[in-house]
């Protein structure tokens, strides 16, 4: 997808996003008497966020907005495989502990980096992703009392 | 005099082991967060967040400051060496200080925006100092309505500001506010936008918003960058600053520093403008200007000297209104709001010893940033060359335990990975993410003032124009809206606003 075209799919989704805070707000109460109601902010805010990506919108469609070039594919597809890997380690720190799901995701992420051809970089890469957690887990649990999520492991 | 005998005071109680530590812990940080390429000084304060917040009190904001204005002194490192900015605010750096270096003078230049850093940050803090108290006495004459006003005036500045398009702009700050609306309804304990969650019940933490944001996102943005260039040489010797270039650079240190601070004060404008106007400023002023770009150094000097200037003139709208003026600020605003302090005048006379020793943490730093930038220089330009696939996983992981310790909750570790992911969507498509999270962070504020405000007056809206002042920032609001319709009809272009500085 082209950055214009993810501009005016953002700038659509955004006006109606706007027009549904309005709907909300309107539910939530605008006035009760003479005080102002827990809806009349999100009416408020819903309308400007409408608008203003109607403005958005109609600037887009007509060309008006310059916008870069944006993400190259394999930028996004980086990004992508950082956050997917991130969100795995987080669904499944319940299961392994934080400190092995951490591991897993800085490997995962080194790999999705991975600049260097070789067997060396996967060496330095398993002891960067071994060590850091432990070290991390050293500092934040026994030095700052965080009560970090343990794994069957007993870590 | 009271002033600088609480100043020397706060000198004194930041001499004490812990937060010195921590100052010189986030000036490490700042210098090499600086340095990279792609991360800057909010990323930089944005990571460090919830590590700080973890040392408490006057160590932890002396931390996250260390880490901003290091990331002020760092940013000059690669400028210089490689010609490639290490944050925004060093971009003017690279015209003169690149040159310089590739006439083999890095390590003069390096001296040079080392010694200009200093003395910005020296002047910065003077001014620091000179102004938080009496902005802060007159600010604690404000009722919740010039409030109100001051808050809409800092949020239009920065909208306006903040990024190309304004109306982009407004939205990103409408998007803020209602991110703020999401929890109990502060006046009727409605539930508004959770979604049925309980973990949203409390509302979004805007410290694990802001980590995303402006933490992750620096890095998911810059994943690609890998440095492939030669560094230029330089002997330890020649980083030393010398007395001749000090004395030859004299109104460039003192105009960029001024000018800096003034600008760094306003809320939107930042360091990265402050470094241009600067630039400008001494070229214009200069007898040869055809000799600015060619690597002199009085190029290097002025924007060195604004952009540290600047970092300690956003501090006086943090501390002494309770109003972050950038997005560095707003993130340092998380680190008082989570130890427990509410930044604004009420700081000053409340825990005046917490501001003193805070702010003699910063002197302290500034100087210590002289001796380490000399000192790891030729680390920090190693560190430029470890590849992003073993830095960036282990930041992220820092990250990832930072932000589980803020409430020992994996959901909000959850929260902040989304957020990362939404800012890249917003940097793309030019959605300036400062506004986004000021008006989260003052948002949940504004609501409650303007609604008390309501009740008290039974619902008339004059009541918002009654008070001079309060009209007075509100007729300067509409002025600042009217900035875009002002610079099209003049056919003239806005300068970079912080949001470049993540």
């Amino acid at each position: 997808m082209s950055v214009q075209r993810l501009d005016l799919l953002v700038a659509a989704l955004l006006t109606i996003f706007g027009l549904w805070l309005v709907y909300t707000g309107i539910g939530y109460g605008v006035m009760q008497g003479t005080t102002p109601g827990a809806g009349l902010f999100p009416i408020i805010i819903g309308s400007s966020i409408a608008l203003l990506s109607a403005i958005n919108l109609y600037r887009a469609l007509g060309g008006v907005e310059k916008l870069g070039p944006g993400i190259s594919g394999r930028e996004a597809a980086k990004a992508g495989v950082v956050i997917a890997a991130l969100l795995i380690a987080v669904w499944l720190t319940p299961y392994l502990g934080m400190m092995i799901a951490t591991m897993l995701a800085m490997a995962a992420i080194g790999l999705a980096l991975r600049t260097e051809p070789g067997p060396v970089f996967f060496v330095k890469l398993a002891a960067v992703s071994v060590i850091t957690p432990i070290i991390l887990l050293l500092l934040f649990q026994n030095l700052l009392g965080v009560p970090t999520p343990r794994g069957p492991l007993g870590f | 005099m009271e002033t600088l005998a609480l100043l020397w005071d706060g000198i004194l109680a930041a001499t004490d082991p812990a937060i010195f530590a921590c100052t010189i812990l986030g000036a490490v940080v700042g210098l090499l967060i600086g340095a990279l390429p792609g991360l800057g000084p909010t990323a930089g304060v944005a990571i460090m967040l919830p590590v700080a917040a973890g040392f408490g009190g006057v160590a932890a904001i002396a931390c996250l400051g260390g880490v901003y204005y290091g990331s002020m002194f760092g940013g000059a490192i690669t400028s210089i060496l490689l010609g490639i900015p290490g944050d925004a605010p060093s971009v003017m750096t690279v015209i003169d200080g690149y040159p310089m270096a590739q006439k083999g003078e890095a390590g003069r230049a390096l001296g040079t925006s080392v010694f200009a850093s200093f003395v910005g940050g020296l002047l910065g803090i003077a001014g620091l100092v000179a102004l938080s108290v009496p902005v802060s006495r007159y600010a604690l004459a404000f009722g919740p309505t010039e409030m109100t006003a001051m808050m809409f005036f800092a949020l239009s500045l920065l909208s306006v500001l903040g990024g190309r398009n304004a109306f982009k702009g407004f939205v990103a700050l409408a998007l803020g506010l209602w991110l703020g609306m999401v929890g109990l309804d502060p006046i009727s304990a409605l539930p508004r936008y959770t979604g049925g969650s309980m973990n949203l019940f409390d509302g979004l933490d805007f410290s694990i918003v802001a980590v995303g944001l402006f933490g992750l996102t620096a890095i998911f943005t810059s994943l690609e960058v890998n440095v492939d260039k030669p560094v230029a040489k330089y002997t330890f010797a020649s980083l030393l600053p010398r007395m001749s270039d000090a004395v030859q650079t004299r109104w460039q240190l003192l105009q960029g520093s001024v000018l800096g601070f003034f600008v760094g004060v306003l809320p939107g404008v930042g360091a990265s403008a402050a470094t241009m106007l600067s630039y400008a400023l001494a070229k214009r002023l200069s007898p040869t200007p055809e000799k600015y770009g060619t690597g002199i150094v009085e190029g290097v000097a002025a924007p060195e000297a604004a952009n540290n200037s600047a970092s300690y003139g956003a501090m006086i709208p943090l501390f002494t209104l309770g109003i972050p003026g950038s997005a560095t600020t707003a993130v340092m605003m998380g680190g008082l709001i989570m130890i427990g302090l509410q930044p604004g005048p009420l700081l000053f006379t409340e825990n005046p010893q917490f501001v003193w020793s805070v702010f003699g943490s910063f002197a302290i730093g500034n100087l210590a940033l002289v001796f380490l930038t000399l000192l790891l220089t030729p680390l920090l330009a190693a560190a430029l060359f470890v590849p992003t696939a073993y830095l960036y996983p282990i930041v992220i992981a820092i990250v990832v335990y930072g932000v589980f310790a803020i409430d020992n909750s994996t959901f909000n570790v959850m929260l902040t990975i989304l957020a990362g992911g939404a800012g890249i969507i917003l940097a793309r498509l030019d959605y300036p993410a400062v506004p986004l999270i000021l008006g989260l962070v003052l948002g949940p504020l504004l609501e409650r003032n303007i609604r008390r405000t309501l009740i008290q007056s039974q619902g008339d809206l004059l009541v918002f124009v009654e008070r001079p002042i309060a009209l007075g920032l509100f007729i300067a609001t509409v002025l600042v809206l009217s900035i875009p319709l002002f610079l099209k009809l003049t056919g003239r272009k806005k300068i970079a606003a912080d949001e470049a500085e993540v």
